[in-house]
């Protein structure tokens, strides 16, 4: 069965490709965890403004929930030039309730590396939001000190509210 | 050696699939009948990994290259020391081995899932203290508008 890709990110390969580069990305971050910090101010975008691309080994030093996974997700279609298919403000904003405007929900039995799993809040507006990366876990950075791989209901800090897929 | 080969990229010709299998048993016959030496057992190496170089370029991912080497190396070398031990005379049955590690490789480079291996990362036993989105709600309308292909025709290359 054929599948139209509506971001034309029509070859299976190309999704596995994204998929691996948004993982390494948010594993980039993990990694960098000392240097980061949390932030809800404008100050959060600042990792896609500032081009901070993670195969130079560089993170957004602050960031939030949405603009990490957002970064995460952006950075690993850099290669494609895709217009923002996360929040649709030109990759220059958004929240959790932007994030639901786009992407395709999906069921919890089909989670694939670098989905979004979001938590708590109301369905429009999720309180919080984390990428998916495979084995039941998560990287979320939703307070100081994070990044950190969670399980995936982050020990019970919030109930899931839905999983939703941008890479497709 | 299949560096001789000629193989168009995009594609894997089965004169290319013979070759580097031909490659990979002589450099194999020549180890196994007595010649140990670095260059033999380089010759094994490579030969296993232009094999699997087929299939990469089969496959038109140039960017899993130097995972895929990491990943054969081991294996030829695990094919020398099986093959010695047991039956240095098979090396049809090793070429049919190295082909179906080649599948799997192949398998995997398939799937849609990168499916990494996490059992390393340190999961983290605390609970977060978390959820400040909704008062970001006031920074953003309603304007947001879904991105298609057609606006950015780069996207299906």
């Amino acid at each position: 069965m054929s599948y139209h890709s509506p971001l034309g990110f029509n070859s299976a390969h190309q999704r596995r490709a994204i998929r691996e580069k948004a993982y390494a990305a948010a594993l980039t971050a993990l990694q960098h965890k000392a240097h980061m910090s949390y932030s809800e101010g404008w100050d959060r975008w600042s990792g896609i403004a500032h081009d901070r691309r993670a195969y130079r080994h560089e993170f957004p030093e602050v960031t939030d929930c949405s603009a990490f996974y957002t970064w995460c997700v952006w950075d690993a279609t850099r290669a494609e030039k895709s217009p923002d298919f996360v929040n649709g403000l030109k990759w220059e904003g958004g929240y959790t309730g932007t994030m639901t405007k786009f992407g395709q929900r999906i069921e919890q039995k089909d989670l694939l590396t670098a989905d979004a799993v979001f938590y708590g809040g109301s369905l429009g507006i999720p309180a919080h939001v984390a990428i998916y990366i495979g084995g039941g876990k998560v990287i979320s950075h939703g307070m100081e000190g994070d990044p950190r791989v969670y399980p995936l209901n982050l020990n019970g800090a919030l109930p899931i509210t839905e999983f939703r897929r941008y890479i497709r | 050696m299949s560096a001789k080969t000629s193989v168009p990229i995009g594609t894997t010709s089965v004169v290319g699939w013979s070759a580097s299998a031909v490659a990979f048993g002589t450099a194999l016959v020549a180890y196994l009948t007595g010649d140990h030496s670095a260059q033999t057992v380089t010759s094994v190496e490579a030969a296993g990994v232009g094999l699997v170089m087929l299939a990469v370029t089969h496959l038109g991912r140039y960017a899993q290259v130097r995972k895929i080497e990491g990943t054969l190396l081991p294996v030829a070398k695990e094919v020398l020391g099986t093959v010695e031990k047991y039956d240095p005379g098979v090396t049809a049955q090793v070429e049919a081995f190295v082909k179906s590690e080649v599948a799997k490789v192949e398998e995997k480079l398939t799937s849609e899932d990168p499916a990494p291996d996490v059992s390393d990362l340190e999961v983290s036993s605390a609970t977060p203290t978390l959820g400040g989105q909704e008062a970001l709600k006031v920074q953003y309308g309603t304007a947001t508008k879904v991105p298609t292909a057609a606006a950015h025709p780069e996207a299906n290359s």
